[in-house]
This record gives structure tokens, sequence and C-alpha cells, in this order.
């Protein structure tokens, strides 16, 4: 997966890009639960199915650098990268437009945005605790990454052009998984869904294609990894005493476990948003980018923030408030709250959550190059059409 | 030592409270946690005071404190410091806040005496006074945003906070739900402020205004005017998102009346005033702020002539209250509006621990038919509770009179207001004075109807000194906005010193000269009209209990229309969130579990048996791969000789 990451040649980006798949294959098929062999096979075919469109496209691509000068055939994505695809406006069925969808479909699906989400809940469902952290927070950031290493810079007319579907599924996405979040009958799936709704706040960011939504996006990949990480560890503890994560099974298990509520509830917050925690900046970035670019986007998208805190709530009062019932009390005596390993485990992440919750800006300063560089290339596009289009007209 | 470390100190005094009563949260000792947390308020409290003298030495047109602490979201144009002011505004708030709350949390040591995990609830306490601090001294949008988040999160805290009781439990997420629509929306007004004119901070928005108000509906400034009033309708109760306040009553009371009469809910009101220069030009906001406010200061106090709970009658009367204060600000009148603000936080803090009282000593009885005559049992929470509810019904010279009656004679006089508004401000007023006194008649007057296992007696000195302070701010707290046709008249001619005070620092509209005989006939008819009023309920729930049942009986459709809320709550269940709950489930079950699945698997299935009938030509017959070769031939010839 660092490998993914890291790569800066398009083959060996595929390659990682896919190796990661194996393990992740054996962890939810070999330690997973009942339906492991199903969810395993399931995220493999879905991911897979999307990784062939970008084969294409990186043969493609591959292909064209044969006309830069030096004529020779590469895979350096720097060559990539200096490459003037051709562009037809408002035309499906050119060069640029088509590798432009053949990447975004893979990364969309890995990402995963609406309708190809359906692999997400399943394979966190069945992974173990491990393989879901991992699933939550590097996997999936493969595919957002996908799209801010590729796909924008790559294709900036094309992503211009069709921008649009991009956010409008990803606030469709923000909607849809938070109003399925909110019916689930399993922890483990609600968050699942939930991931799918934070994975609709990073594609608006990026496909706002300003400075703010991209900043904000990239932030939230981080936020996401973390609250999201933490939400599937603090399930997988509970789990492990209870062997229930079905949440009509609980209830009171804030009196029963009031550290281990403490830490879920504030790991709750950083999920919805409020101000102070992480989420908050990262949010709050890519709506105002949504606004900037789109504004009826940026009217659907708030609802999201609205039905996030009435999932996540309504699972806390279902969960830890009421009355001690159920698993809660069959096994309270064996203690339910934190051990000192899980406490230990848990503080990183709760001091990361308010560390850049509070202090940003370090994290942008960091991000702001790559940012910065990925902006102006586009308006400089921009600027040399807006400039063209002027000579054209005179 | 410097301003920036006084405000420093008043903002972070309590924080730390906050943690170190956080970190001993299994404690059982309700005085350890009530001195800590008490003590941390007494020093932002402390701290305030000083900051007021120094605005007080300051000239009149520079009066600014601020703080800076450190660069929080910096992306591009957005800038947004963690930066804080203090100026005539906000220290009238902090004084409140940290006064008021200081009281309050003393209340509460006596209050919470049973309670099993004080130190919780006093760190609850203490948060929510940092949130609220951080709320109302926030030099730009993003700080108050931060505050007005999370005073709603302490708030669905402290609402929830015996979580045992499910009832309680939702009443805290219905209230966090609710605020979280209104922030949402206001997050929106940032937005097209910030877009419209790249900055989120009061002063240089303020700069930046245009010289000409904005006409019509859907300019920038109109637009996120109303965007951010929608964000006050959650945050300050108002319609249509006051639904929660009444069910925040689950609270322990001290709770109530902190947050839920004298501070939080008064953050849109605050809000309002603060961007006065931004609302001034949005003549059409003004108007839906003015309507919002005198509708619900109507509709709130018809329903708390039917209320039976203690707390959900002083509820609805803070909607109704609150009504005001936003019709204030929708005709133009800011400064009475936070006037109003300030003695509303006396009066009905004071009633709010007042209720805590006797419901302590009722052992947690509520409903106002099992009280009555208990003057004798509870003599000082009765006294106190008589300045309280002179004070609300607006009899001078006790406080609220002088707030209330500047707001209705401004809407009156006001070019964006007008009689009509004047006029439902009275006929509230009136609603207000009778339900007021049928509350006074219920609780304290008549025969008792106290169940017998109850034995009523007088609270301690730690919850009846707060309730004394606060009678007497009730009495003299309107003193500093003496009219002037008033002012004129007394020995000294006091001046009105908030108006004054505040006159700097807040936007304001043209007023009409107004004759002083109309001023003295406005106030004559508002005051009588309430003082009817009250005697009629006293006739009503004294003297003659049949009277009121005989009505009742001959209205009976409008009587349990307002009875029952008009079936506001009922509509939002039935029609927004149960479809919404029902859609959620379709779409789970519908579109993820059936429809996109299934269609991959029809895909798979496509591919299997497209599969199989590719199998059947690999069967291992030589012949039929011998014709297969012919075709092949065959097919490679026609393709050459046709090309």
């Amino acid at each position: 997966m660092l490998g993914t990451f890291l790569s800066m040649n398009a083959v060996l980006f595929y390659t990682f890009f896919e190796g990661s798949l194996i393990p992740m294959y054996f962890m939810i098929g070999v330690w997973g639960g009942a339906r492991r062999i199903y969810a395993t096979v399931k995220f493999f075919i879905f991911t897979m199915a999307g990784s062939i469109f970008m084969l294409l496209g990186i043969i493609a691509l591959m292909y064209l650098t044969t006309t830069l000068p030096g004529g020779q055939m590469s895979s350096n994505i720097t060559d990539f990268y200096s490459l003037k695809i051709l562009f037809v406006a408002n035309e499906f069925f050119n060069t640029q437009t088509l590798i432009f969808f053949a990447f975004a479909l893979a990364f969309a699906i890995k990402v995963p945005i609406f309708p190809f989400h359906t692999w997400l809940p399943d394979a966190h469902v069945e992974a173990p605790t491990a393989g879901s952290v991992i699933l939550a927070g590097v996997l999936l950031k493969m595919g957002t990454y996908g799209f801010l290493r590729f796909v924008i810079p790559l294709f900036p007319e094309a992503a211009e052009q069709w921008s649009w579907i991009f956010m409008l599924v990803g606030a469709f996405g923000i909607i849809y998984g938070a109003l399925v979040a909110m019916v689930q009958p399993d922890m483990k799936k609600l968050v699942a869904y939930s991931s799918v709704s934070h994975m609709g706040y990073v594609m608006i960011g990026m496909f706002a294609m300003n400075v703010y939504g991209v900043t904000g996006a990239l932030y939230q990949m981080l936020n996401h990894g973390i609250s999201t990480g933490a939400l599937f560890l603090l399930v997988g503890m509970i789990y492990q005493k209870t062997h229930s994560r079905e949440i009509k099974d609980y209830g009171g298990l804030a009196s029963a476990a009031p550290l281990f509520t403490i830490a879920f509830i504030i790991v709750s917050l950083s999920s919805i948003a409020v101000p102070m925690t992480n989420g908050f900046v990262g949010e709050f970035l890519i709506l105002l980018g949504t606004f900037m670019a789109n504004k009826t986007i940026a009217y659907f998208s708030v609802v999201g923030v609205v039905l996030g805190a009435v999932y996540m709530l309504w699972m806390i009062k279902r969960v830890f408030f009421g009355e001690e019932k159920g698993v809660v009390l069959e096994h309270k005596k064996e203690g339910l709250d934190l051990s000192r390993r899980e406490a230990i485990i848990l503080i990183p992440l709760i001091i990361l959550i308010f560390w850049m919750g509070l202090i940003p800006n370090q994290y942008f300063h960091w991000s702001k190059a790559s940012v910065d560089h990925l902006i102006k290339n586009r308006t400089n596009y921009q600027l040399i059409e807006e400039g063209s289009a002027h000579a054209g007209s005179n | 030592m410097s301003d920036q470390s006084i405000i420093i100190i008043l903002l972070l005094a309590p924080l730390l409270g906050a943690i170190i009563n956080g970190v001993r949260f299994r404690s059982h000792n309700v005085y350890i946690a009530g001195v800590i947390a008490s003590s941390a308020i007494a020093v932002s409290f402390v701290a305030a005071v000083i900051l007021f003298f120094k605005l007080l030495s300051m000239p009149e047109q520079g009066r600014i404190i601020s703080a800076e602490l450190f660069n929080w979201i910096n992306v591009e144009e957005l800038e947004s410091k963690a930066a804080f002011i203090v100026d005539p505004i906000s220290i009238i708030m902090i004084l409140v806040i940290t006064g008021v709350g200081s009281l309050i949390h003393i209340f509460s040591i006596g209050y919470m005496s049973h309670d099993k995990s004080p130190a919780k609830y006093f760190s609850y306490l203490n948060f929510f006074v940092f949130n609220m601090l951080l709320l109302v001294l926030g030099e730009n949008l993003l700080v108050m945003f931060v505050g007005w988040e999370g005073v709603g999160l302490c708030s669905y805290l402290l609402i929830g906070f015996w979580f045992k009781d499910k009832e309680k439990a939702a009443a805290g997420m219905k209230a966090f739900v609710t605020n979280r629509i209104g922030d949402a929306v206001f997050l929106l007004g940032i937005f097209l402020l910030f877009a419209t004119f790249g900055t989120v901070s009061f002063s240089e928005l303020a700069q930046l205004m245009p010289a000409t108000a904005e006409i019509g509906w859907a300019g920038p400034i109109t637009l996120s005017c109303l965007f951010l009033f929608i964000g006050a309708t959650g945050k300050s109760a108002q319609i249509p998102l006051y639904v929660w306040l009444p069910d925040a009553m689950a609270g322990p009371t001290p709770v109530s009346a902190l947050i839920h009469a004298a501070t939080m809910v008064t953050a849109g009101v605050y809000m309002i005033v603060r961007m006065s220069p931004i609302f001034i030009m949005a003549p059409n906001a003004m108007l839906v702020v003015a309507s919002v406010g005198a509708v619900t200061a109507l509709g709130a106090a018809t329903i708390g002539l039917t209320q039976w709970d203690i707390k959900k009658v002083l509820a609805y009367s803070t909607v109704s209250q609150l009504g005001y204060m936003f019709l204030g600000c929708g005709v133009g009148a800011f400064m009475p509006a936070l006037f109003h603000l300030m003695t509303h936080a006396f009066f009905k803090a004071l009633m709010f621990l007042g209720s805590g009282s006797i419901i302590h000593s009722l052992d947690g009885e509520q409903d106002i038919r099992k009280m009555g005559g208990l003057k004798k049992a509870l003599p000082i929470t009765y006294l106190t509770f008589v300045m309280g509810w002179i004070a609300i019904i607006g009899i001078p010279p006790f406080a609220g009179f002088f707030s209330k009656d500047e707001i209705l004679w401004h809407s009156y006089m006001s070019p964006r207001g007008g009689f009509l508004f004047w006029f439902i401000g009275v006929v509230g007023a009136v609603c207000t004075a009778f339900y007021m006194t049928r509350l006074m008649a219920l609780v304290f007057w008549g025969k008792s109807r106290v169940a017998k296992e109850h034995h009523p007696h007088e609270s301690p000195l730690l919850m009846t000194v707060p309730l004394i302070v606060l009678a007497v701010l009730s009495v003299v707290g309107g003193w500093i906005g003496i009219p002037h046709v008033i002012g004129k008249i007394l020995p000294g001619h006091p001046e009105n010193l908030i108006h004054e005070w505040l006159m700097p620092v807040i936007a304001t509209i043209n007023w009409p000269k107004i004759s002083a005989a109309t001023e003295w006939s406005l106030m004559g008819i508002s005051v009588g009209a309430a003082g009817v009023s009250a005697w009629l309920a006293y006739e009503c729930y004294i003297k003659n209990p049949d009277l009121i049942a005989n009505i009742v009986k001959k209205i009976k459709p409008l009587h349990h229309a307002v009875a029952n809320k008009y079936f506001v709550d009922e509509f939002y269940f039935s029609w927004i969130i149960n479809p919404i709950i029902d859609l959620s489930k379709g779409l789970w079950v519908y579109i993820d579990v059936n429809f996109i699945d299934n269609i991959t698997y029809i895909l798979a299935d496509l591919i299997k048996s497209a599969a199989g009938a590719l199998k059947t030509i690999q069967n291992g017959d030589l012949q039929q791969y011998a014709l297969y070769i012919v075709f092949g031939v065959v097919g490679s010839l026609i393709y050459l000789v046709v090309m």
C-alpha cells in the first residue's frame, strides 16, 4: 500500500494498487465473519473490475507518450503530466474524456462513490476489526488519492467539464449514505455507511476544484481515516466482549462502561464534525469550496451535516443511554470498560482529533504546495483557453 | 496585567474547571466539584468586571479590547483567527453569562446534592460557559460558530444528563438535531458572506457594507441574513425550530435556568445585534425576523396558558420572550432587544431557579395541579418569585417593564414596524400576564393540593441566596434603561444609560420623532392591559375556580389545539421524520440490497451463461474442431479476396 502512494510510475502504481487487494482478500476471507467468503469475493471482483479500466487507461496513456519529443514509450507519471491530450468540449467520445472515465471508474469504485459502494458495507462487516480499520483508514484513500494524482491533473479539461457528475454523485452519496446509515441495525454497518457519506464529502471537495475544496478534501481524507478507523476500533472492542453488534441488543452502556462511552462520544463528535475536532475543519472547507464552485450542490450537501448528527446520536442514544439491558447486563460482570491496552490504542487518536481540530494550519502548510500546484495548473489552462477564445473572437 | 491576558483568563478559567472536574468524573462529592466549578466562573466574573471598568475608562468611540491567540484556519483568502473582542455589546453578555452563571453554579451545589455524578455535571456546566463565552467574544463568524455548536453540544449533554431515562436522552437528541438544522443553514450564511465579501470578520464585514440597503429577496446580503436568522431560530427556539426547548426541560432545573433561559437561547439575539450593520442593509430579512418574532411571541404565550408542568410554562414563556427580542431586532430596535435579553436573563433565571427550589422541596414533583398554597412553606422562594412575576408581566418600576415596553413602542413607531407588530406584542403581553398569574395562583396561592408524602420545606441557603440576588436584579435591573419621557419627570433626571452605552457600536435606522403623549399612551395601554389580564387570572383561579372550566368547555376545540401545542410535534413526526425513516429503509432494502447488488448478480450471471455457451465449443470432438478449421480458412480467404 505504501507503494501505491509513493510510486511515480503508472505501471508500478497499478501493481501496488492491485497488490493491496491480496492481503485484504485473505484478511477478510480467512479471519472474517460468517459471510466472509461472499464479502471478500464481492470486494475483490468489484475493485478488480474497476481496475481493468484503469489498466486500459494506463496503456492508452503509455501509447500516447510516444508522441512526446523523444518518442520513447514511458509509464512515468511526470511524462503523463506533460501530455496534452486531445479534448473536445461537450462530447463524450474523445481521447481525453474516455481515458478520464476509465481512470475515474476505477477510483470511484475504490472510494467508493454511489452507486459502486455496496461492496464496502459487506467487506467492513465481515472483516476483522484490524481489517476494517485498514480498509477505512488507508484502502479507501487509494481511490481519492488516485483522483488527485491522476484524474484531475492528467485530464484537466475533462475533469472540468464532467466535474458536475462527480459533485452530484458525491452530494447524493453524502445524503444517501447518511440515510441508509440511519436505519442500520448493525453498528459496524452503520459506521460503514457513514464512510460512504464521508467519502461523498471528499469527492465534492476535490471536484470543487478550488483551493478550499481540495485542501478540505485532503484534510477530510486524514480525518476520515482517524475518526472512522477509531469508530471501527471501538465497535470491535465492544464486540469482543459482548459478541454482538446489533444495536437493539444494547442499552445503558454508558453506566457500565463510562470511559468507553467518553471515547466513543468524542470520536463520534469528530465524525459529525463538531468544531474543535478535526472533522469540522475538513467539512467546513469542503463545503465552503463547494459553495464557491456550485451553490446548489452545497445546499444539498449541508443536509448531510444534519443527517450525520442524526445517525450517530441515534445510535449513541440507543446503545449508551437508557436502562442497562441485553448484552450489557449479561456481560457487565466481566467488565465492559476500556482495558489499559485499549485505552493506549485510543488516546493517540483522540489527541490527534483535537490537535488537528485546533491547529490545522500546520497541515495546510504541508499540503499547500501540492494543492496550489494542482489548482494553478488548472487556472493556467483556463487562462490559455480564455486567451485563445479571446483571440478567436477578434 | 495586560488586557489580552485578562481576556484569556476570562475564557480559560471555565475550561480549566471543566477539565479538572472532567478528570475526576467518578467523584461523588458535590461540594468539591461545586466549589471548583463555581470558583472557575467566579474568576471569570471578576475578569469580566475588570474588563467592564477598563471599557468604562476608555473614550466613547474606541471602547474595544481585543485579543488574538493564534491563526486557526488559514487557507488562501480565508483567514479565521482565534481572535476575541470585548466591546460594549459583548461585555453585557459576558457580565450576564458569568454573573448569572456564578449564581446558578452556586444554586446547583444545593440542587444536585443528592446526585450520583456531580463532578460530571459541573464539568459540563463549566464547559458550557466556556463555549458561551467563545460565542460572544468571537471576533469572526467562525469563532462564533465554534461556540454556537459548542453550546448546542453542552445542551445535549446536560438535557440528557440523567440518561438512564430514555425520554430525557431523547429530549437531548431532539435538541441537538433541531439545533443542527439551524447550524447547517447558519453555515450557508457564513459561506455566502465569505463568497460575497471575502472575509468572516465582523468588523471587516461592517466596513464592506454598501451605502444603500439591499432591495428584494435574492441579494447576497438579504439571503445570508436569512440564513443566519434560520440558524438563530434553531438556537433561540423560534418558529419553526422551537420544538426542542419545551422538551429540553427534561434536564436538571439549574440547567434550564442557565442554558434555556438566560444564556444559550439568547445567542441568536446576540448574533443579530452583533451583526446589526449587516442586517440593517437587508430590510426584507429584518421584516422576516420581526414577523417570526411577533408570531412566536404570541403563539408561545398562548400555549403557555394551557400547560400544567411548571417548567413547561416557563419554557413557553421563554420562547415567547425571545420572540419579543427578535421582534425588537426586526424593527431595528437592537438596543432594546439586548436590554430585554439582559433583564429577561435576570427574571427568567430567577423563576427557573425558583421552580427548581419548589421541585426540590417536593421531591421532583412538577405538576402545578399538585401544588398550591406553597407560599407558607417556601417563603423566600415565594417572595423572590413574586419579584420575577411582576417583572415579567411588565409592571413599573420592575425590570421587565422598561425593556419590554421599549421594544413595544419601538415596534410601533419604527419605519420597519407598525401598528400590527405593536398590537401582536400587546396581546402577547396580555397572555403573558395571564399565564404567569395563573402559575402564581396554582403554585403559591389558594389551597394546598400537595400529595401527603411530600413535605414542602424551604431550600438551604446555597439555593436561596442566588434567588435573592436575582430578585434584587429583577427589580433594579431595568433602571439602567429608563426611557427619556420618564427620566424627565424623575428626580435627578436619570439618563437612559444602556442607550448611551450601546449607542456608538450598534447600527441604527432613522427613527421618526414621536410625541411624548403617544409614548405615554402606548405605555399606559400595554401596562394597563397586562394589569387587567393579571387581575382576571387571579379572579379565575382563586376567586372563581369554576369560571375557567366553563370557559374551557365553551371553546373546547380551540383549547384542545392550544393545549396540544397546535400539534406541531405531531406534524413534524408524521410528515417529516417518519417519512424520512421510511425512505431510508426503502433506500437500503430496495436500492442497495436489491437493485444495485442484483445488477451485479445479473452481470455475473450473464458472464456465466456466456461462458456456458462458449464452453460447448470446446467439447473435445476432433471432427468439430476440423470443421472450425475449415470455417477459419474459408473466412480468411474471403476476407483476403474482398479486401
